[in-house]
């Protein structure tokens, strides 16, 4: 009895001063399965807190690997407490016991004093400067709020400029969870963010890792309000104004187009490169007379000024047609559009032929710029950031229907394009990635032939999901908590006010979306309820991120 | 009943408060109260009480040296002793323990048809009860008149082999000597007192920890140990639930024998049933169909329970057996099954 | 397909053959093996495919789970899983019936291979939803558990004394040596769990050292210091348990194997102990059936809850290890692993019949003592081998705390808190704080 407790204290006591085994997170492998180890490198994406199931995870890298780590229950409650959050930028340490799958190692940390946090240090930047050398390091950048967009819910994209040059800002819900939301602004503000580099895609962007690290300045917001026309001089260039007028002139030149803005107080020359007037989902209605509001960068080209907008958002047009009652146009011509359809105020170009019915099937490339009708099934439905895209099936083939958000906001029965439903569209034919794409130009061209049967797999609440609906087709819609590779897929975690499920979603469900699946998006998920290790999952056939 | 039959019983209790169950599912260790609860009594008993008991005749008896009709007139001594004095006297009868899993058995009769006591030699036996095959020695019994009236009770031989051996408490009730098998069981500790003393102390105890569940951590213990109890009623011995009012033991319902097998098996089972759909019932998302689960799944318990049931009671009527012998088997029973577990 | 399941089915039967030769050496667990395997698979795995490979440990798991019994009954040197079975076995020796006590745990492998099939088409089902109810449960059952171990250990002496205390002293202190082997085990359990001396690199084997420390070598060194004698063995042309009694036996012993198969750190033993208190089981046939099927169960069963095609749980060290390189899909293979159990079963079980008849000549040429010293220095090398001299220092310690249930008479089950106290404590988040209390991390 006396050798056997002996035994156990000089063993407890031998092994309490031992150090924790330092691990190299490339060098662990099948047989360090549940090892105890410390592990050193720099925080790379998280927290991804869950105040459900108290979890915070993160991605550590050192030079050898990246692996996933998590604090859970009591673990999460100590480093909340202590305000110990590992968050992106930050150099750790910490000890832990590893978690070794075929398909998924990750790293349980043991205690929050475990944890040794070292956050980085902030050297201030030019936006245009941050390069590769910068990822993980933090930065602080100074500059003009020039756009805000929520690719999901979740996760909200400032786009912030300098005179250099623009970057994201990104603000994830975790952190806004954690600490609270960010302060509010509006576009033009001046502001200052304090933040980690990372990237997405080869992009740089500023990762938020404290709401008190974006911080609004104390200058004119000169984006926010449209100014006149007439008040822009060279004292302005560099400055970012916005105005507001109509077209007087449309002028190509071979990268794009000029298009003169004039209002009560003056004309200024404005400038739109190919590219982004590519993006500008109702460029073609731009033409003399057309109401034109756009925010852009003031230049000096050979002593003339011009406005440059940098993204299709910043340029808002209304067609000539809507500004018949506008008051006081100065070009009159424009004005009888309705009254007589002949006089149309396109001098310029070619009289458009009336568009032909034609069967997807016998579209090819060639059929490009082509103005056709098509009619079909939506066979699927996907978000992007700037609208929808369709699949629409006529049994001979399939083609994608753009349309973009402000044609789809005027379609009435936006809300019945869904798969199954038969539409006729009328639209110009494009080529987008080798792939052929039938955009309409507004929302008449697009009319619902027969409404979508209503499918069992209406939207319910996830909540609402039982055993007893296993095996039944049911549509879900949440936000996404969780998400977790599987060799021929992912595990996606969705939420809703009612509760949680999980969705199983094979890659070929996931093709569509699989760039925009993120933690926060909101997903909609359609499929069949299926029992899988003892818990209510939806096998997807269907997804779309909102 | 059986220790396991009680401890799941304990648990199952605990899983009906909806609180405690969310606290468990959070890591608190709240459930396990019951189990504790549900086996405290016998715990109390068997760890405790049997050995604070101070036995005034104690036979102990060396395996080569077996002295049968010493001890038969140790035993009737004891008795008339007893008629004598109207004291009452606590017979101790101590093992004989051969090697780690040998024993030597001996047995003895209280024989109220020639008022006598019998005690004779048995086989070797391992610590599962069952003979060494050709071990029986051929030895002398011992047989002692008793000379004072003798209350008719169990009239089968009481082995005594394994662990430790039964006490008899001799006492003078009714004008004549009452014999009482293991008295310091199913006493105080099964009690209603016992439950509500245990509650209690189960609430204190979560009250100085800073548990906001002290009053369910109470009431878990407290039904805990009366599901024990109530468990006991259903045999032919209940317990002494009145204790401190009541000084006797009082009869059971008479359903069943603490060491049958189906009974046992309907009980562990039921709870374990009961401990998965209370779990289940109050998570967040309950997957179980309540009419698939007992409609269907739990059937086999209560049928292979009724068919127990329908055998005893045949059986019952078949064979007459005096209520004393069953309580007295009853205690035999559990006796056994406790020291063998 | 066809050919693919044929060449499923020849690794499964090269296990089994494997795992066969393995299970004569005493205490080489096939965790072990698998372990070597798993090494080898890693390097290359562009040699053996992920299903073949899943399929090798199959067959060896099903060949160890039915043959292991010949080392604990005849050589005495028991694992985790197999403690239950050396007594009654060892008894069944010294009344030269080893041959029988071996063949009755067979008897009650080949039931578990028949609940195994019978419940293969609802096995997904049924476990998925435990599964999924008793997830977040998971730390009080097994403190459930603990305290019913501790509890129902009652006292075995305390007849003798001349007062109350001397002889609640006397009860005592068995209990308190199953209580104080239990808490020692535990500490060796937290120590390996979070400053192992085993190398991290061999994380996975980090277990071995203290399982033989306290079961097999405590074992083996009683036999080498008792010199006990085996008498002439009786090999039985029938065994005596009448079908009824291999019911009970399967019954009994397939609630427990299944149990411990699902549940995390329950080990077949304990399971079938459990199972056999639930369906109060008192004959010594019975439990020895039980504990043939639990153990099968609980090795095997946990293996082919790998495979469940919905609901795959990864429970039990083969499973565990196989799951760091190796993901399996689809029902087909499910139901060809289901296949391959029942072949590999009753090859087992044929070989089970012939290793016992080889162990009782074995045991009655040579001296049973110089048996027991090979086997102790079999089990120090393979402890080396494993796991290094960190390992060995775990071995060294583990001992005294396997004599303790030796010399003070009380459980061996209670060192599985080697295995409970730690695993408990983690899953009730209350681990790294009690490693922090003993200054370990």
């Amino acid at each position: 009895m006396i050798l056997a407790v002996a035994g156990v204290l000089i063993l407890v006591w031998v092994a309490g001063g031992t150090a924790t085994p330092l691990a190299k997170i490339g060098d662990i492998g099948a047989t360090m399965n549940y090892a105890y180890v410390r592990l050193n490198g720099t925080v790379t994406r998280g927290p991804i807190y869950d105040p459900d199931a108290q979890s915070i995870r993160f991605y550590v890298a050192d030079d050898t690997g990246e692996i996933q780590a998590g604090a859970f229950r009591d673990v999460t409650q100590e480093l909340l407490a202590a305000g110990k959050i590992p968050t992106v930028g930050d150099k750790i340490t910490m000890e832990g016991t590893l978690r070794v799958r075929d398909d998924f190692t990750s790293f349980n940390l043991a205690s929050a004093d475990k944890a040794q946090i070292i956050p980085p240090a902030a050297t201030e930047i030019e936006i245009a400067a941050i390069g590769y050398d910068d990822e993980y390091h933090s930065v602080i950048v100074r500059g003009d709020v020039r756009d805000v967009r929520q690719p999901y819910q979740g996760l909200s994209l400032i786009t912030l400029g300098d005179a250099s040059g623009e970057v994201d800002v990104a603000i994830s819900g975790d952190m806004e969870k954690l600490y609270g939301a960010a302060p509010s602004f509006v576009l033009g503000d001046g502001v200052q963010v304090q933040g980690v580099v990372t990237y997405f895609r080869d992009t740089p962007q500023i990762v938020l890792r404290r709401p008190g690290d974006f911080q609004k300045l104390d200058v004119a917001n000169s984006a926010a309000t449209i100014i006149p026309i007439g008040s822009i001089d060279a004292a302005r260039v560099n400055q970012r104004v916005q105005i507001q007028g109509y077209v007087t002139r449309v002028t190509k030149f071979s990268q794009g187009v000029r298009v003169t803005v004039a209002d009560d107080s003056g004309a200024l020359t404005l400038v739109l490169w190919q590219d982004l007037l590519d993006q500008i989902p109702n460029a073609r209605e731009l033409q003399d007379g057309a109401q034109l509001q756009a925010l852009g960068q003031v230049a000096q080209y050979r002593g003339e000024l011009e406005l440059v907008p940098q993204r299709a958002s910043d340029v808002k047009i209304s067609a000539a047609v809507a500004q018949q009652n506008a008051t006081a146009l100065p070009n009159p011509a424009a004005s009888d559009a309705t009254a007589a359809p002949t006089v149309t105020p396109r001098p310029t170009r070619e009289p458009t032929p009336a568009p032909a019915q034609r069967a997807i099937g016998a579209l090819t490339a060639a059929d490009q710029d082509a103005w056709v009708v098509l009619n079909g099934v939506i066979t699927r439905a996907n978000t992007f950031s700037q609208g929808m895209r369709y699949t629409l099936d006529d049994t001979t083939g399939k083609i994608t229907l753009l349309i973009w958000a402000d044609v789809l906001e005027k379609i009435a029965f936006r809300d019945q394009l869904k798969p199954g439903a038969q539409v006729r569209v009328t639209g110009k034919i494009d080529v987008f990635n080798d792939a052929l794409e039938i955009i309409p130009a507004n929302g008449s061209a697009v009319e619902l032939v027969a409404a979508a049967q209503t499918s069992p797999s209406a939207t319910r609440a996830i909540g609402s999901i039982a055993a007893s609906d296993v095996d039944q087709l049911v549509a879900v819609k949440g936000t996404i908590t969780d998400l977790a590779d599987f060799s021929k897929g992912k595990y996606v975690t969705l939420q809703d006010d009612s509760g949680k499920i999980q969705i199983t979603a094979f890659s070929s469900v996931l093709e569509t979306v699989k760039d925009q699946l993120a933690l926060g998006a909101t997903l909609t998920a359609r499929g069949k309820v299926n029992l899988f290790r003892g818990k209510l999952e939806i096998v997807a056939d269907e997804l779309a991120v909102e | 009943m059986k220790g396991i039959s009680h401890f799941i019983t304990g648990v199952a209790v605990g899983t009906f408060f909806p609180d405690a169950v969310r606290a468990a599912a959070d890591g608190s260790f709240i459930l396990a109260l019951g189990g504790i609860g549900g086996l405290l009594p016998d715990t109390i008993d068997f760890k405790f009480a049997r050995f604070l008991e101070e036995p005034d005749i104690l036979i102990d008896p060396h395996p080569e040296q077996f002295e049968a009709q010493k001890i038969a007139d140790e035993i009737a001594a004891g008795i008339d002793r007893v008629g004598a004095t109207r004291k009452k006297q606590i017979l101790k009868c101590n093992t004989m323990r051969l090697g780690p899993d040998w024993w030597q058995q001996y047995s003895l009769k209280f024989d109220t048809k020639q008022n006598a006591v019998v005690v004779k030699l048995g086989p070797i036996v391992n610590t599962s009860q069952l003979p060494l095959p050709e071990s029986e020695r051929v030895w002398p019994e011992g047989r002692a008149p008793i000379h004072t009236p003798l209350l008719p009770t169990y009239g089968e031989f009481v082995t005594v082999d394994i662990f430790s051996g039964p006490s008899f408490a001799l006492e003078w009730r009714n004008d004549r000597v009452e014999i009482d098998f293991i008295p310091w069981h199913r006493q105080y500790s099964h009690s209603i007192f016992m439950a509500l003393l245990f509650g209690l102390i189960c609430g204190a105890l979560f009250f100085l920890l800073g548990s906001s569940l002290y009053v369910t951590a109470g009431l878990i213990g407290a039904f805990a140990v009366l599901a024990h109890v109530l468990e006991d009623q259903l045999g032919y011995l209940g317990s002494n639930l009145l204790w401190p009012l009541t000084k006797v033991r009082s009869t059971g319902m008479k359903l069943i024998h603490a060491g049958d097998a189906i009974p046992n098996f309907f009980t562990v089972g039921t709870c374990c049933m009961l401990i998965i759909y209370n779990l289940d019932r109050f998570s967040p998302q309950p997957l179980i169909d309540p009419l698939v689960y007992w409609g269907v799944l739990w059937l086999p318990f209560p049928l292979a329970l009724l068919y127990f049931l329908l055998r005893k009671f045949r059986a019952d009527a078949l064979q007459r057996v005096p209520l004393l012998a069953q309580q007295e088997g009853d205690l035999v029973a559990e006796t056994q099954e406790v020291v063998d577990a | 397909m066809n050919t693919e399941i044929l060449t499923l089915a020849l690794y499964a039967l090269a296990g089994t053959l494997l795992a066969s030769l393995l299970a004569l050496i005493p205490a080489l667990h096939v965790y072990n093996i698998a372990g070597i395997f798993i090494l080898l698979a890693v390097s290359a795995q562009q040699f053996i495919g992920g299903n073949e490979l899943a399929m090798l440990l199959l067959g060896m798991i099903v060949g160890y789970a039915m043959l292991n019994t010949v080392s604990a009954i005849f050589l005495g040197a028991p694992d985790d899983s197999t403690i239950f079975i050396v007594l009654p076995g060892q008894k069944y020796l010294l009344m030269s019936r080893g041959y029988e006590a071996a063949v009755l745990t067979g008897i009650g492998g080949l039931g578990g291979i028949a609940i195994l099939i019978v419940l293969s088409p609802i096995a997904a089902t049924i476990f998925g939803a435990l599964r999924a109810i008793v997830l977040p449960h998971l730390h009080w059952i097994l403190a459930v558990i603990i305290t019913y171990m501790l509890m129902a250990e009652w006292p075995k002496g305390g007849d003798r004394g001349a007062t109350g205390l001397a002889r609640l002293w006397d009860a005592w202190k068995g209990l308190g040596a199953g209580i104080l082997t239990f808490v020692l085990s535990g500490l060796l359990g937290i120590v390996l769990m979070y400053a192992s001396p085993v190398p991290t690199d061999r994380a996975f084997q980090n277990l071995l050292p203290a399982f033989v420390g306290l079961f097999a070598v405590p074992w083996v060194m009683d036999n080498v210091l008792s010199g006990a004698q085996i008498p002439t063995q009786h090999i039985a042309k029938t065994f005596d348990a009448p079908p009824s009694m291999i019911a009970r036996g399967v019954f009994s012993g397939a609630l427990g194997g299944l149990f411990a198969a699902f549940f995390p750190v329950v080990t077949g033993g304990v399971g079938g102990y459990l199972a056999g208190h639930a369906t109060a089981q008192r004959d010594d046939r019975v439990f020895i059936i039980s504990q043939g099927t639990s153990k099968f169960l609980y090795y095997v069963g946990a293996f082919w809850l790998f495979f469940l095609p919905t609901a795959r749980i990864v429970k039990g060290g083969m499973s565990g290890m196989l799951a760091t390189i190796y993901t399996p899909t689809g029902p087909d293979l499910y139901y060809v692993s289901v296949g391959l159990i029942a072949v590999c079963g009753v090859l087992s079980f044929l070989l089970l019949l012939a290793y016992s008849r080889a162990a009782v000549w074995l045991v009655q040429k040579v001296n049973y003592r110089y048996i027991s010293l090979a086997t102790l220095f079999l089990l120090v090398g393979l402890v080396y081998f494993f796991t290094g001299l960190g390992g060995l220092a775990v071995m060294l310690v583990a001992i005294p705390i396997g004599w303790l249930p030796v010399l003070w008479g009380s459980r061996r089950m209670n060192c599985l808190g080697v295995l409970l106290v730690p695993i408990t404590l983690n899953l009730a988040g209350l681990g790294p704080t009690v490693a922090q209390w003993l200054g370990l991390i």
